[in-house]
């Protein structure tokens, strides 16, 4: 969960939570490190599924990029909102180089259309654009896969809990989390990639 | 109740799918980072020592007349043995038993008038023949003289 503390930082002497973090990150802490990719990794690869229109291997490429440059270029911030600009900037310019990599075969082209080079363009809210396609394509799902994703992650239940009332193992439960899981993700994937052709 | 978190919650869930660990190279590159930074003030002191030996001993440098000067003031004599620059020479003065007086101690042989006569000359041989087998000087003057001096026996 990012940190969202920093309105509330004392005095202005006092050093805000994003300050603290970032300042132990640029001194290479390593739990600082683990913190960071907790926090923000969940949030850059929801963006980044959304800026690379549900192309997972570009996505998770650029995901890792993120991570690497900001390994290298991090600075210290004093507010969440300064550190996630920063970080998405970070993310569109790794998004960027991967679908350049991608399309490395079309270079030719590409040099040769340079000055008119395709911008990336990042909706105002790509989390809520995110959110709300994964409500319709949860909808969309078969109704045994939807009400065990449902109350797997919407009602809280535990895998325990669940096994119990379908009468089958944890396992089995965890195998049908899975399946469903993938199945959502697929659909979730091609939504994107089909509003991105549209 | 669907709520935000919950909903993100899935999301992530299924995004992350079967996705590559990403904090592994990650904590590698914090590593790395690190291992760098600490031996960066090692090998930027080498480097300046470095950089500083390289630049006072590049054969191309000018170097000043100070520096020559003083280089040449430090500078040990190659040889083991050199050879003295003078020789030390011991006098004294010599008693009066020492001393040896000289003077010239010659006396006149001959005195030849010659003329011009044809066939008739007397070879340089045969005028030193005339002093013995002494020591002998022979001196010409215009006019046909010559003097003939042998020392005394």
């Amino acid at each position: 969960m990012p940190l969202a503390a920093d309105q509330a930082a004392p005095g202005p002497t006092a050093e805000s939570p994003t300050a603290a973090l970032t300042r132990r990150l640029v001194d290479g802490d390593e739990a600082a490190w683990r913190d960071f990719h907790a926090s923000y990794a969940p949030r850059l690869r929801r963006y980044l599924f959304v800026v690379c229109r549900g192309h997972e291997d570009t996505a998770v490429e650029a995901l890792q990029q993120t991570f690497l440059r900001a390994v290298k270029h991090l600075r210290i911030c004093a507010t969440e909102a300064e550190l996630w600009g920063w970080l998405t900037l970070l993310a569109r310019s790794a998004a960027a180089d991967a679908r350049r990599g991608e399309r490395r075969y079309l270079g030719f082209l590409e040099r040769w259309f340079r000055h008119q080079s395709e911008p990336i363009a990042v909706p105002a809210t790509p989390e809520d654009q995110l959110e709300s396609t994964l409500a319709s394509e949860l909808a969309a799902l078969p109704p045994d896969e939807r009400e065990l994703l449902e109350r797997k992650y919407l009602a809280g239940g535990s895998v325990r809990e669940l096994a119990a009332a379908l009468g089958t193992t944890e396992k089995a439960v965890e195998s049908r989390l899975t399946r469903a899981r993938q199945r959502l993700k697929t659909a979730l994937l091609s939504r994107l990639q089909n509003e991105d052709r549209a | 109740m669907k709520t935000a978190p919950d909903e993100s919650n899935l999301l992530d869930q299924v995004l992350a799918e079967s996705a590559p660990d990403s904090l592994g190279p990650v904590l590698r590159a914090v590593r790395a980072r690190r291992r760098r930074r600490q031996a960066a003030p090692v090998v930027a002191t080498l480097l300046a020592v470095a950089l500083s030996w390289l630049a006072l001993n590049s054969p191309g440098r000018s170097r000043s007349a100070r520096e020559i000067s003083a280089e040449l003031a430090s500078s040990a004599p190659t040889a083991v043995n050199p050879a003295p620059p003078f020789q030390r020479v011991n006098s004294r003065a010599l008693s009066d038993s020492e001393r040896v007086g000289t003077k010239s101690e010659f006396s006149l042989v001959a005195r030849v008038q010659t003329a011009p006569e044809p066939d008739l000359r007397a070879s340089d041989g045969e005028l030193f023949a005339l002093a013995g087998g002494r020591g002998v000087g022979l001196f010409r003057f215009p006019g046909h003289t010559e003097l003939l001096f042998a020392a005394t026996p």
